[in-house]
């Protein structure tokens, strides 16, 4: 229903890469402070916080691929990509989390972190769970797109039923460690064709969540952005 | 009175039921439930709580005379139950969480998301096309389907319920 969409605003799914980062100066700068915002002031994660208000780790590199939810020039969800094969949290910071299975690493392996939607499209069933789905909707197809078939998360454990749920399959890489005080596990989840459709069933998404190239390439035409 | 049924309810993450928390002198029946689940073997027990999308949805519990509570064990528990409960869930296909049942009208919903935004009934019946009166009407089926006393606790319920 039309006025039902305008409630919760409609978002659309962008995938920022080093090679299109130009395009979204402003996006990027305001999801980093959002992830100073919803990691350090409402988790709690004090060891991530910065002076200037910017939650930037050292994997915030040229190597990291981010999911935004842009609604109306508002970021209000986002994630984060990094290829295994660079440097990433489980290689690096986290690696005895992995010490059952071992560290995946790979072409084809991602790791999938810093997933967020804002509090305001957090409740409910039209505004959060749609802005959550599209995000993940949203690294699932780009992850398709590039051929990749696993990703790695380090999640915390009370999330593990709503990945089930979303009929995802989790494979713990280790035991649960408590870490900046939840319990949380490193996990390879195996992704393909039926967890996007598993995934898009379980939120209501209809059709693809990542805009279009065309789109993506307008954002950078300044007649474009007067015309908002 | 299980009194670690209570506790889950109130606890994200998996807990002995040693920690579950009664008073044996002004809750006798807890004690009794606790003593009777010795009977049976069950002297020491370990809980894992199951959230859904709106709290507390199911538990994973496990007992017996002598369990292994060392650390690593009940590391391995907590992942045990999560997946024990993933494949219940799987194999007596339940509704899930997407296939919840909705207990409000399309228009029902329409009015209290409405209201959650913060829309007036005067509002919200020129969007949605209706009678002041119509809207209103609405509110009060929702608010008996919800069972509550206001239209503010009626729009949390909904909201809680992912209703809206």
């Amino acid at each position: 229903m039309l006025h039902r969409g305008n409630i919760g605003g409609e978002s659309t799914i962008h995938v920022i890469t080093n090679a299109n980062r130009h395009l979204y100066d402003a996006e990027l700068l305001a999801h980093f402070r959002l992830r100073h915002e919803i990691y350090v002031f409402e988790r709690k994660w004090q060891e991530l916080a910065r002076p200037d208000g910017c939650e930037r780790d050292q994997f915030d590199d040229q190597n990291a691929t981010y999911v935004l939810a842009i609604d109306k020039d508002e970021v209000v969800g986002g994630s984060r990509l990094i290829p295994t094969t660079s440097p990433h949290l489980l290689s690096e910071v986290f690696l005895h989390l992995t010490s059952v299975r071992g560290l995946p690493r790979a072409a084809d392996i991602y790791e999938w972190t810093r997933m967020f939607v804002i509090k305001s499209r957090r409740e409910g069933r039209t505004m959060g769970e749609q802005t959550r789905g599209m995000v993940i909707c949203g690294v699932l197809e780009h992850c398709l797109d590039n051929g990749v078939t696993s990703l790695t998360a380090l999640i915390e454990m009370f999330w593990m039923p709503l990945f089930h749920a979303m009929g995802w399959k989790l494979i713990p890489l280790g035991l649960p460690e408590l870490i900046s005080g939840e319990w949380s596990v490193a996990v390879k989840m195996p992704i393909d064709e039926s967890v996007l459709e598993s995934t898009r069933a379980f939120h209501g998404v209809s059709g693809r969540a990542l805009v279009t190239l065309q789109a993506r390439l307008g954002r950078g035409n300044p007649r474009v952005r007067r015309a908002r | 009175m299980n009194p670690v049924a209570a506790w889950c309810r109130r606890i994200v993450n998996p807990f002995e039921w040693s920690q579950a928390p009664f008073d044996a002198e002004r809750s006798p029946r807890a004690a009794e439930v606790m003593s009777v689940a010795r009977e049976f073997g069950l002297d020491k027990g370990f809980l894992v709580p199951i959230l859904g999308g709106s709290g507390f949805q199911a538990c994973v519990t496990m007992a017996g005379e002598q369990p292994n509570c060392e650390p690593k064990a009940k590391r391995a528990l907590h992942l045990i139950g999560m997946y024990a409960h993933a494949r219940c869930t799987a194999l007596m296909g339940c509704e899930s969480e997407g296939q919840r049942r909705r207990i409000l009208s399309e228009r029902e919903r329409d009015v209290l998301a409405w209201t959650a935004e913060g829309k007036s009934s005067w509002e919200i019946a020129t969007i949605l096309g209706l009678s002041k009166r119509t809207v209103n009407w609405h509110v009060e089926q929702a608010k008996r389907k919800l069972d509550a006393v206001t239209r503010t606790q009626a729009v949390i319920k909904a909201l809680r319920s992912g209703e809206i």
